[in-house]
């Protein structure tokens, strides 16, 4: 895996105390990490929108998203 | 002859690394060949981590393509590799049983021709939606229902029961082919008329999307009926609408079961 950035996010998914340390301070979480200044920025911002954006994940699209084929 | 390839379907959870269970990842890295629909590149690049051999079938889709070709397409696929002889696991992230077409179609399919094929669940986003707005669909009962077959369909309706509709992002479409959330005005307007006949305009509802990244929140919009159709959807939003009123009790039943109103009253401890 190359991107830290999405180390560090699953890092927090799955572990508590990595979510509980980013919880309490963002930037200090990230930058204890490693993460760099730009990406330390993106997360101490919290900017929802820009976040999915660097990770594709625009919910507007479909492609990708699981949905039913209602019968 | 002895069959020898296998298909696993799983559920990876909505948050990826976080809501896997120990058994559905142990069966994603013992596979031979992983195909996977994830939802974004930070999924996708942790799958990438487990396994060496991913195959992403999420590009099968394609616009102006109809959902249901590109499922079909994913299901031939798990079947053409387990055919081949791989031990192969399908990988979809939520419950790989719930909205996912090509999971159960693949399993139908290889079972009868003597194939080792099975599911293993995974926390969907109606299990985090009960988690982050502290309901319990025990309480009243839950009617559960994609939003444009609710609107599709005659059928009883139970409002006395928590309500959620999946995928208004896209209520109202029948062609199955879109490829962004941009046309759910006229079903949303419709949906609410609808809706309206049951509940109040004032009635609390929610827009609620599961988070797939814990550093972000989840979203959970309180609005009222009559505002739902200028919402801002996405394909991941549910619309959740809490029930206005408490069902009456059927006292011809409960006579029938030798049992009086007063008599639960008490056991419930309620009024």
């Amino acid at each position: 895996m190359t991107d830290k950035l999405v180390e560090y996010i699953l890092e927090i998914n799955a572990n508590p105390k990595s979510l509980a340390a980013h919880v309490d301070n963002p930037e200090q979480s990230a930058i204890n990490y490693g993460l760099s200044s730009e990406d330390v920025k993106l997360v101490a911002n919290e900017d929802k929108e820009e976040i999915k954006k660097r990770f594709e994940a625009s919910n507007k699209s479909v492609k990708g998203m699981m949905l039913a084929l209602h019968s | 002859m002895e069959k020898t390839g296998s298909l696993i379907v799983i559920g990876t959870g909505i948050k990826p690394a976080g809501d896997i269970t120990i058994s559905a990842k142990a069966h994603m890295i013992q596979a031979d060949v992983v195909f996977m629909v994830m939802p974004d590149m930070v999924a996708k690049q942790w799958i990438h981590s487990l396994h060496s051999n991913v195959i992403d079938l999420s590009e099968l889709y394609a616009d102006d393509k109809s959902r249901h070709d590109t499922y079909q397409e994913m299901t031939q696929a798990l079947v053409d590799a387990v055919k081949s002889g791989l031990k192969v696991c399908a990988a979809f992230y939520g419950h790989p049983g719930v909205f996912v077409f090509a999971g159960h179609a693949a399993i139908s399919h290889l079972k009868p021709l003597g194939f080792d094929a099975s599911m293993t669940p995974g926390i969907s986003a109606e299990d985090c939606l009960f988690a982050d707005l502290g309901l319990d669909p025990g309480k009243t009962g839950c009617l559960s229902i994609e939003a444009t077959q609710f609107l599709f369909y005659k059928r009883p309706f139970d409002y006395y029961s928590l309500v959620i509709l999946w995928q208004i992002g896209l209520v109202g479409d029948h062609t199955l082919k879109l490829s962004q959330t941009n046309n759910y005005k006229k079903g949303l307007k419709v949906l609410t008329q609808t809706l309206s006949e049951y509940y109040p305009d004032d009635h609390i509802v929610i827009i609620y999307e599961a988070a797939t990244i814990a550093i972000l929140a989840p979203r959970i919009d309180y609005i009222t009926l009559k505002d739902l159709p200028t919402a801002d959807l996405s394909a991941a939003s549910t619309l959740v609408i809490p029930p206005c009123q408490q069902a009456s009790f059927d006292h011809q039943t409960l006579s029938a079961l030798g049992i009086c109103e007063k008599e639960i009253k008490v056991s419930l401890k309620i009024n």
